[in-house]
């Protein structure tokens, strides 16, 4: 018991998944399954069978792995286990893959298995075949046998499906966790239905949506995608499937980074936002690519001189929603401000860096985002569209976007300031229901009423026509391109001032005490010292 | 050169600051009992000194790095055992420790002797094939502290290391303290129990409401503090108090029946002189003795003199 096999943390779930009679069960059961088939069906046992593995795979991998995946880091918690992994020198690659792949290596045992017998069986070429059987159901057939590159495709989607699935549970349970600060750290939970749905998500859709399909319809590798055959990415055409594989690989690797570099937190490295400034950037881009493809944006219509306008938006957007999430994120542990200020009175630039929030690394993203929207939206545009559609409500949008992002971020951070923490879970929902249902429903109930809307004096007013209508009353409370810039943007930054102004007001009232300055030295008592002179103990 | 160098340390929960400008110095070698009230912030500066949080603001360094701008270098030097620390229920002792060695980069070829080693200095030998879970209270605290020596780290930090345990496994956990001791370990020991503490501590650090209220050097105060006479005379002691007080350096501190309890400055020599002094003068003694203060002792008067008193 001297070595270890794939890392100490691979081994030691290697200890607590594997025993003799775990070894054993899913080869018999396997076999059993495969003879109760060749037993009770006829000539078409073999396709019968197969698709009912891929089912069991779907299973063991989709559900029963992301289960694992997403409750591995909850179980080193709860056992308080975990700080005392954080403090050996392993590194944090082997950790992460000791856990993920730890955590699930009996379900690969099981899974593995069925899946090589389930393609197996596909390339069984069966006779033609006719007739029903005993219940009447007409008997199947394979429509061809997979060739060797489709079952190549078929092997990586269904495998990645589990791959991609598990990292992501484990990424996002992980993610809940880090970052979270609790005055006891045995209550540093991570989240685990989440991560499950994420995982189950990402192997639903590789495994079932790909791989599965691929295999009823003839086993091609494109067979999945037959009403996209072809996908284009920056003007460039490729098959279906390769973008899919091109794009599972991209997304694991960053979903590794992402492991890596939270692994890399817990275990008191010293970090910066870089890797998710790059990790933005790059993602973005990748989804910004799709943009190119015509059946993803307005096409063939007057409004055909818009599709400019997609790549901008989808960076944008997406750069956007990163920024949100790491804003939210991010409000749960104010202190690193407080570091960070240290950094900068100390003038020590590489502790600012480390210091520096993930939101304000991509708020520069958004920022940039933000002025190519608006530099394309000026373009001039020369269909019947322009009609109807003016730049100002695309910089409207975005502009309101942004600022009701900040608006959210601000008041999580607000939240976080002043709340005891044991409701601030119940405070944050509270303000989403309140900002987004509540207060709109009530306003827009008294102010819209016996009101008659008429879409195009409606559409005439964003076009900075007409005159003022109660409906302007959205840009109050949604992003929004009706109000026209102004109305727009007013509200929202009215909002983000009060909100400042109730931090300010309740901090003042003492409803949190801040920090208290060292206080100054009390003399606890004196004694004499050891040659004789008097010492003056102090606090 | 000082093992740890804690300087102007503040750390802040969300909206609450738990460690005030805290700083000290603890030598290489010592055992220091790290002791306050409930709330105190004793485990929040012990999770700074471990490098498992960060702090606000301030400099600690262990063994001379820098914790915040080097952690993982000093997660190698320390050893620490949480009070909350829990173990791989499912794996045997054996297969805890080894996980541990492996984890340390213990030689491949060294690790099963290790095992071994550890196992007998923490006294849990016999073990060896049980599961962690099933493990009594004091066991698991023995392979806890096990785990936490595997990589024979300078510097050993216990946090509650006793709470839960029955006397016969607190006298090992004692024993055991003393034997890292003699090897040379720096020692932090967080604890309640004072007596016990007492044993084997060379300094006390006293924190409270996240301040340090006093870092005592345990061998000056023997030499610097009072020590406290039980004096039993015949015919009762308040007959006697005047003449107890009349002898310099004795304060009576209270009268109970026969015995009279007194506070007294001076070493051996003038203790004896007072005995004789006292006999001389044909006070009927017909029991003396004398004891130094103690940790609890000191503990009380650091607290008492903040004015909040001990809890």
């Amino acid at each position: 018991m001297n070595r270890y096999f794939l890392g100490p943390e691979f081994h030691r779930q290697l200890w607590l998944k594997f025993s003799l009679l775990r070894l054993l069960f899913p080869p018999i059961a396997l076999l059993c399954v495969v003879y109760s088939h060749y037993m009770i069906y006829n000539q078409d046992w073999s396709i019968i069978l197969a698709e009912r593995l891929l089912w069991i795979y779907m299973v063991l991998v989709g559900i029963l792995g992301n289960h694992d995946a997403a409750n591995t880091m909850r179980d080193e918690v709860r056992a308080n286990t975990w700080d005392m992994q954080r403090m050996t020198p392993s590194s944090p690659a082997s950790l992460i893959f000791g856990k993920i792949f730890g955590s699930t290596s009996f379900i690969w045992y099981a899974a593995l298995p069925v899946l090589l017998t389930a393609l197996a069986l596909y390339h069984i070429k069966v006779p033609e075949v006719t007739g029903e059987d005993l219940l009447g159901r007409p008997l199947r057939t394979h429509l061809t046998v997979p060739t060797v590159q489709g079952s190549l495709y078929f092997v990586f989607f269904m495998i990645m499906g589990g791959v991609l699935g598990h990292a992501l549970a484990f990424l996002v349970s992980f993610d809940g966790m880090v970052g979270k600060i609790e005055t006891d750290p045995r209550n540093r939970r991570p989240r685990t239905v989440m991560a499950f749905l994420a995982g189950l998500g990402v192997s639903w859709v590789l495994i079932d949506r790909v791989g599965m399909e691929m295999m009823e319809r003839g086993g091609a590798a494109s067979a999945a995608f037959r009403y996209m055959k072809t996908l284009n990415w920056y003007n460039v055409e490729m098959p279906t499937e390769n973008f899919i594989l091109v794009a599972v690989l991209f997304f694991t690797f960053w979903v590794c980074v992402g492991l890596h570099r939270l692994a890399r937190a817990e275990m008191m490295y010293p970090l910066t936002p870089l890797f998710w400034f790059l990790g933005v950037g790059s993602i973005s881009l990748f989804l910004g690519g799709l943009a190119f493809e015509p059946r993803m944006a307005t096409r063939g219509s007057i409004f055909e001189d818009y599709r400019q306008y997609a790549f901008p938006f989808y960076i944008f957007t997406s750069t956007l929603a990163a920024t949100y999430y790491a804003m939210f994120a991010g409000a749960g542990d104010l202190r690193r401000y407080g570091r960070m200020w240290e950094a900068v009175r100390a003038k020590n630039t590489r502790k600012v860096f480390e210091n520096l929030p993930q939101w304000l690394a991509s708020l520069l993203l958004v920022l940039g985002a933000y002025l190519f929207v608006i530099h394309v939206v000026l373009q001039p545009v020369s269909t019947v569209g322009a009609l109807f559609v003016k730049p100002g409500m695309y910089i409207t949008l975005a502009t309101t976007l942004v600022l009701f992002a900040l608006r959210d971020g601000l008041a999580m951070h607000v939240i976080t300031a002043l709340s005891t923490g044991a409701t601030q879970k119940f405070e944050r929902g509270a303000y989403y229901v309140f900002m987004y249902f509540l207060l709109p429903a009530m306003h827009l109930t008294v102010a819209l009423k016996g009101i008659t809307v008429n879409p195009m004096r409606f559409l005439a007013i964003a076009q900075g026509q007409g005159e003022f209508h109660p409906v302007m009353y959205f840009g109050w409370y949604y992003p929004n391109i009706f109000p026209g810039f102004v109305f727009g943007v007013l509200p929202v930054l009215v909002q983000i001032i009060f909100i400042g102004i109730v931090y300010m007001v309740l901090r003042r009232r003492g409803d949190l005490p801040p920090a208290q300055p060292p206080q100054d030295k009390k003399v606890l008592f004196k004694e004499k010292g050891s040659k004789g002179e008097e010492v003056t103990w102090t606090s | 050169m000082d093992m740890i160098d804690v300087s102007h340390l503040n750390f802040d929960y969300p909206g609450k600051r738990v460690l005030h400008d805290v700083s000290f110095k603890i030598a290489r070698g010592s055992v220091t009992a790290l002791v306050g009230p409930n709330g105190a912030g004793k485990t929040t500066l012990l999770r700074c000194l471990v490098a498992l949080d960060r702090p606000h603001s301030g400099t600690v360094t262990v063994g001379g790095v820098d914790v915040t701008e080097n952690p993982r270098a000093v997660h190698r030097m320390i050893g620490y055992l949480s009070d909350f620390f829990g173990l791989y229920n499912d794996l045997t002792v054996r297969q805890c420790l080894t996980y541990m060695c492996w984890s340390q980069q213990i030689a491949e070829k060294d690790v099963a002797r290790h095992v071994e080693k550890i196992a007998k200095d923490v006294m849990i030998e016999n073990m060896l094939d049980r599961k962690a879970g099933v493990l009594s209270r004091g066991y698991r605290q023995r392979l806890g502290i096990g785990l936490a020596l595997v990589h024979d780290p300078e510097l050993v930090i216990l946090d509650e290391p006793a709470s839960g345990m029955d006397p016969e496994a607190r006298i090992q956990l004692s024993q055991l303290v003393r034997s890292l001791r003699t090897r040379g370990k720096t020692m932090i020991v967080s604890s309640h129990i004072l007596n016990e503490l007492e044993d084997y501590c060379t300094d006390m650090l006293i924190i409270r409401d996240g301040r340090v209220a006093k870092h005592v050097l345990l061998s000056e105060h023997a030499e610097q503090s009072q020590r406290l006479l039980r004096i039993s005379l015949r015919g009762g002691a308040a007959a006697y108090a005047g003449a107890l007080s009349a002898q310099p350096g004795v304060h009576v501190d209270s009268v109970d029946g026969d015995v009279a309890v007194c506070h007294f400055d001076g070493d051996d020599a003038a203790q004896q002189a007072l005995l004789s002094a006292l006999m001389a003068a044909g006070v009927p003694i017909y029991n003396f003795s004398a004891s130094q203060h103690s940790l609890q002792d000191a503990y009380m008067r650091a607290t008492d003199m903040q004015g909040g008193g001990g809890q």
